[in-house]
């Protein structure tokens, strides 16, 4: 773990407070200001007419429009004996007051401009912080066919709006917290009190504050910071990025944590079979959402399984090959020089390499890579006989199976997951495959997401909650909470008149 | 030494799962072929002695739970000491570590052989003991919760199974069972005593009680999984009579497997190299709640640290399991272990109770004579 | 406990580097057919069809023959004639020389219910001759002469048209006391095919007899049931409705399909071995040669009669048949066992009440339909 600690840098010297005072003449505020910003090039200092107000300002961080309209315009003309006067002129939303250097500098970088007026112990702080970033966009990463398309950027302002339009519940609670010795993130946390459990909250409040890092640019690495193993391959916490999906979860009674500059949002507790599960499933009827559900458990099996049984099969038991297919599958086998193992461990790596390749390249080249990678790998290298055209098919299976889970970091994991199979499977077989399960099932059940049983709900069982699990069963059954976020009000909805409603 | 053991309230077991906990650990390695020894003995009666064996074990079992529940929440261990006092507490609970043990070695020899003889013919004993105690060791450390959802996920994911029956079922002409009780009552008694070694699994009731939930429903759940086995055996035994005819089953050493040798898939011709290897599954429970409970058991009444103990452990069965290398080896290390087995797990309880009812009345007596 | 799983991760990578002895399917000869017979000086001579595998030769199955005194010896030492390392797992018919049968050598199969590679499905069969002759058939039809026999038996077996011989129902039969096997008897057909040319009867593990196809579909009315059967029944019948037709007036043919059955054998009298055989068929009568009106109820009546009475006759013949050869393939000294108690019956015994056991038949023959015209 020393490495780690390494991250952590020891938090600066607190100044003391007599430091800490705000200077008392525009010199030494100037002087001051300059030098706790290490005299950058883009501090501002203006000096308002006749007024005796000087603003400070990161000139980066502000929007120019606003500092003219809204805070230089209504004063310039005007003289004030005291900061308070300033106030009543000003016609910022957000203005606070502060009387401490170490305060000032930081909503400096926060976008805030600093009103000082000599003489005075404190001074203003005007927020006008320019609007760097982008607009709402599509969904990307986790489409839906149906269902909202809107997607979370990069704002934590506009993300919380987004999830506040859609539950529009005094109950809703944003907790905000700061992170990150130099980076200064602010995030939230978002819960439905009442349906949350409380005890959830307060671990996932301790985690957070627990964390002593220098910086953290995005919610994916604070979710490596306060999942509950970091050592485990799997995501303990789901990352998304679709607020409708964040909200539905709320209202299981889950938390969802927002960070500023991050367009995903993390959500815990989460289950193990719940990354298999899509919003898209409640949004068309059960009867299709669960073949849904049951197609994706498939092509999990597939996806994890299939190349390694094919290696064991043809390493050690050809016996199990049934008549029909021995013929084709030896004829194709014939003329590759390499032992099972190897080819598909070779095939397996050319699929990650143009994966990999696509997600790099630029969307244009991306698209002819795909296409270029499957002619070469297709037909091109059954020719030469570099690998046997049984094992494309089914790598291809495996690589589809692995590309329907919803969600992308779970995805990666199935990948992942089959190398060591492969090679299980090409040491010990059939043998090598079940410890290589055995050896899953074991990990997966030691795991937990914030304190709940990552396989829940099938182990510690909880049978009620089967119903919206590899399967999903009509919403009058699915009236119950999932056990999993213990939540304090168990219903969702009245089962009596949901029943009665459909 | 307190004779009260209570867990942390977070890893208390929901009651209904000693269904699972006790099917799990009764069902393992013996059914691949007790349908052959108990034949032996009992001809085509062998399923009367499977029932007569289940009967036994569901009255063994009503008796744990009565001598556990005269403690309330405690363990072998606890009441051994309670009963014995001390020093000869601890002897005792030594011979139950030593017990737990033993079975384990037992377990993981006959799997291992199992496997070269069916599938891996070349690969070396200490390989297979090697990575199945490691997986063992991991699931271990996981604690007991963890060990018992082994046990669940054996059960539910082992169901498919049954499914497979269906094809030996085409076969079997159940016309071997005639003429019923051609036998008389000693072969079939006979046969019941050798069922010892694979219906024994249930003693794990000794040492799992302290961490159940809602105490009173215990006795319903135990039988419930009793039940649960008893009916795989007596399928099991059916099918081995009905399909095979006498002399073919007196020289099938693994019944149970066999009869997966006529199932044939469209895409898999020969599941049973698949279940061979799948028994993996099957026998990890059993393993880990052996170990455990050893584990426990040190801890409990020498105050060691579980880590070590596991440690010290493991290597010791690994030794061992290089030294039982051969068949007769195996079998003999079999028949010791099943008549040592059978006054262990079938008379002992019955010996504990009344001791035990004897040490409360005395107690009881005592304090009244105050 | 982090530091737990680092440690058990890394063990189980370091013990990958003790590795299974691999069996790469395309390095292996895989024998899909074995043919056993008697060769010089007691020794077995096998005579093993590989598995046609590589597409750039034009040249057909590879067929290795070698000679050992065990079972397994042969594949040992036919090993040194090929490139192949042959293995058996995939081994799906074991055809037996009738010489070799003749002197009781179906320990052969026992042997190979030991090996867990071989599977209990394997067919086995035998041929009039020798079992290497079959297999060295070459016919432009058969690319694979393995195959082609499994094929052919797979299909027989299926409409039951040929006794089902897996290894598992052989010895099935061969280790019940009272019950004796039977293997199809497959030949050469001119050269250019196989064909199905009769039953093969055992007492033991000893070839005593043999049966026509004819008889076979009767041994398997008694011991099987059938679904969808068919067959063509000879009556022989004095009524003169039965009479004519293009086969002359001394015999008519039923041609019959559909045919469902079961059957029922139940011992009667204990000390001298009494049998009820109870028959029921059912089935469509497609085609009778004499032109009788099949649309008039007495007339059926009568068919149903008179074919109920000429498949009683082939079945006593049959009975009679395998009484003198003294091999009890009904199953008959089973049903003793099963219904006498305390019977201690074995071989030596059953044999000894078997010559003079009367089995009393009874068969009740109904036509269901009669196809599209009546």
């Amino acid at each position: 773990m020393f490495f780690i600690k390494k991250l952590f840098s020891p938090k600066d010297e607190v100044v003391t407070k007599d430091q800490d005072l705000i200077p008392d003449t525009k010199e030494k505020m100037s002087a001051e200001f300059r030098k706790r910003l290490h005299y950058s090039t883009d501090i501002l200092e203006n000096q308002v007419g006749s007024s005796g107000i000087t603003i400070f300002s990161i000139s980066t961080l502000i929007d120019k429009t606003m500092f003219h309209q809204d805070i230089i315009d209504p004063i310039k003309n005007l003289s004030f004996d005291s900061i308070q006067n300033v106030m009543e002129h000003l016609s910022v939303g957000e203005i606070k007051q502060a009387n401490q250097m170490e305060k000032v500098i930081k909503s400096a970088l926060d976008g805030d401009v600093i009103i000082y007026l000599a003489g005075e112990t404190s001074v203003l702080l005007a927020k006008i912080p320019s609007r760097v970033g982008r607009s709402l966009t599509f969904a990307e990463n986790e489409t839906h066919v149906i269902g909202p398309q809107i997607a979370f950027n990069e704002s934590l302002i506009t993300n919380i709006a987004l999830i506040r339009n859609y539950i529009k519940d005094p109950d809703l609670c944003v907790e905000d917290f700061v992170i990150g010795s130099r980076t200064n993130k602010s995030g939230s946390i978002l819960y439905l009190s009442g349906i949350a459990s409380e005890q959830m909250v307060n671990t996932l409040r301790q985690r957070i504050d627990a964390i002593k890092i220098d910086g953290i640019l995005d919610s994916s690495v604070l979710l490596q910071l306060i999942e509950d193993k970091s050592l485990s391959l799997f995501p303990l916490m789901l990352l998304t990025e679709r607020p409708d999906r964040v909200c539905d979860l709320l209202l299981k009674g889950k938390l969802a944590v927002l960070v500023d500059g991050s367009s995903l949002a993390i959500v815990c507790p989460h289950s193990f079979m719940e990354f298999f599960q899509a919003m898209e499933d409640s949004n068309v009827n059960w009867q299709i959402g669960t073949f849904y559900r049951l197609l994706r458990l498939i092509a999990l099996f597939f996806s994890v399984f299939l190349t390694a049984i094919y290696v064991a099969c043809l390493t050690f038991h050809y016996e199990v090959i049934p008549q029909t297919l021995l013929v084709t599958l030896s004829e194709s086998r014939a003329r590759v020089p390499f032992p099972p193992i190897i080819e598909a461990l070779l095939l397996e790596f050319f699929l990650e390499l143009l994966r990999e390749a696509g997600a790099r390249l630029p969307t244009k080249v991306g698209q002819t890579m795909g296409i270029v990678g499957g002619i070469v790998i297709g037909t091109a290298a059954v020719d030469a006989g570099f690998t046997s055209n049984i094992l494309i098919i089914i790598i291809a299976l495996a690589a589809l199976g692995s590309f329907v889970t919803p969600s992308y970091f779970m995805g990666n994991v199935i990948r992942v997951l089959r190398f060591p199979l492969i090679i299980l499977a090409g040491f010990w077989g059939f043998y090598g495959i079940m410890y290589g399960f055995c050896f899953l099932l074991l990990h997966l059940l030691r795991q937990s997401s914030l304190g709940s049983p990552y396989l829940a709900p099938f182990y510690p069982p909880r049978f009620a909650d089967w119903k919206d699990s590899i399967i999903r069963l009509p919403l009058s059954f699915t009236y119950k909470r999932p056990d999993l976020s213990r939540p304090e009000n168990e219903n969702q909805y009245d089962p009596i008149k949901a029943k009665e409603k459909n | 030494m307190k004779v009260h053991y209570q867990p942390k309230p977070q890893s208390l077991l929901s009651s209904f799962l000693l269904i699972f906990i006790i099917q799990a650990n009764q069902v393992g390695i013996g059914i691949h072929g007790f349908q052959r020894v108990i034949f032996m003995e009992a001809k085509q009666d062998g399923w009367i002695s499977v029932l007569v064996a289940g009967f036994a074990t569901h009255i063994v079992v009503f008796v744990i739970i009565k001598t556990l529940q005269i403690y309330g929440s405690t363990d072998i261990y606890g009441i051994h000491h309670e009963v014995y006092g001390k020093w000869l507490g601890k002897l005792f609970n030594s011979l139950y570590i030593l017990y737990c043990l033993w079975i384990f070695l037992l377990i993981l020899k006959n799997y291992i052989e199992v496997l070269q003889t069916w599938v891996f013919p070349t690969v070396p004993v200490w390989l297979f003991s090697f990575s199945i105690l490691l997986l063992v060791i991991y699931g271990v450390t996981g604690g007991i919760r963890m060990i018992v959802g082994v046990c669940f996920f054996s059960i539910a994911l082992s169901l498919w199974i049954f499914v497979f029956i269906v094809y030996p079922l085409r076969y079997t002409d159940f016309g071997h069972l005639l003429p019923v009780m051609e036998s008389s009552l000693v072969p079939i008694l006979k046969g019941a005593y050798k069922m010892t070694l694979t219906i024994l699994g249930f003693e794990i009731l000794y040492v799992i009680y302290p961490y159940m939930e809602k105490k009173e429903k215990l006795q319903k759940y135990a039988h419930i999984g009793v039940a649960a086995s008893n009916f795989v055996y007596l399928l099991l035994m059916l099918l081995a009579i009905g399909y095979f005819s006498p002399g073919q089953l007196l020289s099938t050493i693994w019944p149970t497997l066999t009869l997966f040798k006529i199932v044939k898939l469209p895409f898999i011709e020969r599941i049973e190299y698949f279940a061979v290897t799948f028994w993996l599954l099957i026998i990890l429970p059993n393993l880990m709640l052996y170990l455990w409970a050893a584990v426990r058991g040190v801890k409990q009444s020498f105050g060691i640290s579980q880590k070590k103990t596991l440690w010290v452990f493991a290597t010791l069965i690994f030794v061992f399991s290089l030294f039982i290398n051969t068949r007769i080896k195996i079998n003999r290390f079999n028949d010791i272990f099943a008549s040592l087995a059978f006054y262990f797990t079938f008379c002992y309880p019955l010996v504990l109770y009344a001791f035990a009812l004897l040490k409360k009345k005395i107690n009881t007596y005592k304090e009244q004579m105050k | 406990m982090k530091k737990m799983e680092w440690v058990c991760i890394f063990l189980s990578i370091l013990l990958i580097c003790g590795c299974a002895e691999p069996k790469v399917l395309d390095r292996l000869g895989l024998i899909t057919t074995v043919g056993y017979d008697l060769g010089k000086n007691g020794f077995i001579l096998g005579t093993l069809v590989e598995l046609k595998i590589d597409p750039n030769t034009p040249k057909d199955v590879v067929i290795v023959e070698s000679e050992a005194q065990s079972v397994r010896g042969i594949v040992t030492s036919a090993n040194k004639k090929t490139s192949r390392r042959l293995t058996s797992g995939q081994l799906r018919v074991i055809i037996y020389g009738e010489d070799m049968l003749k002197q009781g050598k179906t320990k052969i199969a026992q042997t190979l219910t030991s090996d867990p590679t071989i599977s209990d499905m394997t067919f086995l069969a035998m041929t009039d001759g020798k079992a290497r002759d079959l297999l060295h058939l070459k016919s432009e039809h058969i690319p694979d002469i393995g195959i082609h026999i499994f094929r052919f038996m797979e299909q027989n077996t299926k409409i039951k048209t040929m006794p089902s011989s897996t290894m598992q129902e052989v010895l099935h039969t061969h280790y019940t006391v009272g019950k004796e096997p039977v293997m199809p008897i497959i030949n050469k057909n001119d050269n250019k095919g196989i064909v199905f040319s009769g039953v093969a009867i055992f007492k033991g593990a000893k070839l005593v007899g043999k049966i026509n196809t004819d008889q076979s579909f009767y041994l398997g009315l008694i011991n099987d049931k059938y679904k969808s059967g068919s067959k063509d029944v000879v009556i022989r019948s004095d009524s003169p409705k039965l009479k004519g037709g293009h086969l002359g007036s001394h015999k008519t043919v039923a041609a019959l399909d559909s045919i469902q059955s079961s059957s029922n054998i139940k011992l009667i009298n204990k000390e001298k071995p009494e049998f009820a055989l109870n028959l029921k068929l059912s089935a469509r009568l497609l085609e009778i040669t004499s032109p009788i009106d099949v649309g008039n109820p007495q007339n059926m009546k009568l068919i149903e009669k008179e074919i109920g009475k000429s498949m009683k006759k082939d079945i006593e013949n049959l009975i009679a048949y395998c009484q003198s050869k003294n091999s009890d393939v009904f199953g008959l000294g089973d049903t003793y066992k099963r219904t006498v108690r305390h019977s201690n019956l074995t071989d030596e015994k059953w044999y000894k009440m078997y010559k003079d056991a009367k089995v009393n038949i009874n068969v009740d023959f109904t036509v269901k339909r009669t196809g599209l015209n009546e």
